[in-house]
């Protein structure tokens, strides 16, 4: 399911990440790549506060729906 | 022997405040990723050594994303330090680690300074420093930069570092990547071994192939040879891997050996529970009330900036200025004798054009506090989170809102702070929107004007703001369906934890940023002010003359004309428009001399009451609407003109603020007049 399905508070691990390319790169420099555990500490009108190897990441609601999480 | 040592980490990691401790000086550091945009340089403060320090740009990786990444790793590539300084967060180790991996690629020396032992001492964690520096094969230090510690021994092994760098044979380098990928990599560095002449790591060259990196593939020239190689490796790569993307499963690789690394040297609590960091997130990004917060946060800091604390500086400035100083020199000046018109450029002219400035400083250096304030927390970085829906709507993220913020202070560092925005376009876009929101040199002229017209209308004031916001999000409509097309880039922020900002680093930020303005003061307010006095006082011939008969009165009379369907085309507005580019607060301190008082405020009864003389209450607005839209002052200009990096984009921008100043206030003033108003 997409991150935006998860709920707050409750953890989940990334399983695909869709985003295109120069903004997937990004990403892997945050963390965020399959395999890695992760949780939804906010949200604002779709956007994100996700934590991710210990740190707190914003991500817009866009990049929120392509990646996939599995619980 | 000249060393050179670039400091090389995360955004926030504490570089800048290494840095710092490094060097002794006072660079700005805050508490969002992104605070230094460009470079610094400094020198090794005590040390026998001749020791260069170039503080970079956070970056995450070394696959540059934003301007400011290209810009850091250009640096190590082109410029090659004889050491980079990495610095690490140790609360982030983990992921501060993946730039690591790439940094230990390029073949330069590298020292791990691992960074806020403090903190992960108070988080009951562990580190292991020497199975650390085992795991990664590179020197470990580490440091409390904040307070100075390990800054030292950093220096010291880094130099040792240098100095026994071209004697060290080559080592095996640590294997990080699976099999397949090494032998992939092995295999690729051979041929850009033999084929390439770029003065790069063959190896550093070989992985970057690998993960298809656009940039190395324009500046090597790849051989065909080459290039069917690294498709070949590629292919292989994904076969092996149930054609996954290669990007991806090196990324992966590096991951998993950071975790292991992390599993051997790094002791964790397991807790599960929220930080006060999230606790505070929980409330302040909250989706009801984060709006609200927001608003009443920039409520209190306006209130206090300008109208109490701020208010109250005024007068005592007026005084200090115009009684103490003025009346001190006038004294002494008359009691040397000295001829009228020295004099008359002395009190009127400089002190007269400086006064008017210097009266808003304390009012702005507040300002500053408060936004250092809010930078140094960690909030600004979440007022970019929650503005980001709001700022998508026409074409921005919430990215740009910083620049915005920083701009209400001064355009100059809003403009440079667009950096941080990774796609080009929501940059220019940023860089053409952030004037139109009021800077603080633009106060003086408001205030001015309100003094002197709309003393009893208390709503003109944040009109003014509304009315500079108002034109940013149309224009930012405009331009996201015209020239620069197209959805603002995906928002991805790293929002560092909140911090109690220290008192000095507030202080310190606050001064760099109110330093400017009165070195304006100093310098191109005081030299315009004694400028305009004599081109006021004397006429070509150089007789000392009536304003009106003046040099300065022939020049306005000549462009006069052009803004007189905006109402005041009177030669003295004319000259002000015109003074207005070298700084804003010429405006006041042109208007000041050319109406014959040697006044510091603004106002002052006696400016006001001649002020009148030039000025309808409408021609006024509409002035006060030119100023607000019209192209900024040179120094911002400059700004503008670095971060395009086109002089078209520049002429663009500023032809399309002045135009649509000149419009808006012809409509104002004709529409107006039309009605019956002023």
């Amino acid at each position: 399911m997409p991150l935006t399905m998860l709920s707050i508070g409750k953890e989940a691990k990334i399983n695909v990440c869709r985003v295109a390319d120069t903004t997937r790169k990004y990403l892997e420099g945050l963390g965020i790549i399959p395999g890695v555990s992760i949780s939804v500490i906010s949200e604002i009108s779709g956007n994100l506060i996700i934590s991710i190897k210990g740190s707190r990441i914003a991500i817009s609601q866009g990049i929120a729906q392509q990646l996939m999480v599995d619980e | 022997m000249q060393y050179t040592f670039a400091l090389v980490g995360n955004p926030n990691s504490g570089k800048t405040t290494l840095f710092n401790e490094i060097t002794g000086s006072t660079q700005h550091v805050g508490n969002w990723p992104g605070v230094t945009v460009e470079k610094k340089e400094g020198k090794v403060k005590k040390h026998k050594e001749n020791i260069k320090i170039i503080d970079l740009p956070g970056i995450y990786s070394l696959s540059p994303y934003s301007l400011e990444e290209v810009l850091a790793r250009d640096y190590i590539v082109d410029q090659k330090p004889d050491v980079i300084i990495n610095i690490v967060e140790g609360t982030n180790i983990e992921r501060n680690l993946y730039l690591t991996t790439q940094l230990m690629e390029f073949g330069v020396p590298v020292i791990v300074a691992l960074n806020m032992m403090d903190a992960v001492k108070t988080r009951g964690e562990e580190i292991d420093i020497l199975q650390l520096e085992k795991s990664l094969n590179l020197p470990v230090v580490p440091t409390i930069a904040t307070k100075g510690k390990g800054v030292n021994e950093l220096i010291e092994k880094a130099l040792v570092l240098a100095q026994t760098a071209s004697a060290k044979t080559e080592e095996a380098p640590v294997k990080k990547f699976d099999e397949l990928i090494e032998k992939s990599i092995t295999q690729l560095e051979n041929l850009v071994t033999k084929e390439l002449t770029l003065d790069y790591n063959p190896r550093w060259v070989a992985v970057k192939l690998l993960e298809d990196d656009m940039d190395i593939k324009e500046k090597a020239d790849i051989s065909v040879n080459l290039n069917n190689e690294v498709i070949m490796c590629r292919e292989r790569i994904q076969k092996g891997y149930n054609n996954d993307d290669v990007e991806t499963v090196i990324a992966d690789n590096r991951y998993k050996f950071i975790s292991n690394v992390i599993s051997k040297s790094v002791k964790k609590k397991s807790s599960r529970t929220l930080s006060t960091s999230d606790k505070i997130d929980k409330i302040v990004t909250n989706r009801i009330l984060a709006l609200p917060i927001f608003l009443a946060i920039m409520w209190v800091v306006y209130y206090v900036s300008i109208s109490t604390l701020g208010d109250y500086t005024i007068g005592w400035v007026e005084w200090l200025i115009g009684d103490v100083i003025g009346g001190t020199i006038s004294e002494w000046l008359v009691g040397a004798g000295a001829a009228d018109w020295l004099h008359g450029l002395v009190i009127d002219g400089i002190i007269g054009g400086i006064g008017g400035v210097m009266v808003f400083v304390p009012q702005l250096m507040i300002l500053f506090f408060f936004i250092s304030l809010l930078e140094d927390s960690g909030y600004m970085a979440r007022v970019a989170f929650i503005m980001d829906r709001i700022f998508r709507k026409f074409g921005l993220s919430g990215k740009s809102f910083i620049p915005m913020l920083i701009g209400t202070g001064c355009s100059v560092p809003g403009i440079m702070a667009t950096r941080t925005i990774e796609n080009e376009k929501d940059r220019r876009m940023t860089i053409i929107l952030t004037p139109f929101i009021p800077c603080g040199a633009k106060w003086p002229v408001f205030a001015m004007f309100i003094a002197a017209f709309f003393a009893d209308k208390a709503w003109i004031a944040p009109a003014i703001y509304i009315i500079g916001i108002g034109i940013a999000i149309l224009s930012g409509l405009l331009l996201k369906s015209t020239v620069l097309k197209g959805e603002a880039a995906p928002f991805v922020m790293e929002l560092p934890e909140y911090r109690l900002p220290k008192l000095k680093g507030t202080l310190i930020h606050m001064w760099d940023r109110g330093k400017a303005f009165m070195i304006k003061a100093g310098t191109i307010i005081f030299i315009a002010s004694g400028v305009i006095w004599l081109l006021q006082s004397f006429d070509a011939s150089f007789s000392m003359v009536e304003a009106e008969n003046s040099m300065l009165a022939s020049i306005g009379r000549v462009i006069a004309p052009i803004f007189s369907p905006l109402g005041f085309g009177e030669w003295r507005a004319a000259v002000a428009t015109v003074t207005g580019l070298l700084a804003k607060e010429v405006v006041v301190a042109t208007l000041g001399i050319l109406h014959g008082i040697g006044e510091v405020a603004e106002d002052d009864p006696s400016l006001i009451s001649s002020i009148t003389q030039s000025f309808s209450t409408l021609s006024a607005f509409s002035f006060m609407i030119f100023t607000l839209i019209a192209a900024p002052c040179f120094a911002a200009i400059g700004a503008m003109k670095r971060e395009f990096n086109s002089w078209k984009w520049t002429f663009l921008t500023l032809g399309y603020q002045t135009g649509l100043a000149w419009i808006l206030g012809t409509l104002v003033f004709q529409i107006g007049s039309i009605i019956g108003l002023g």
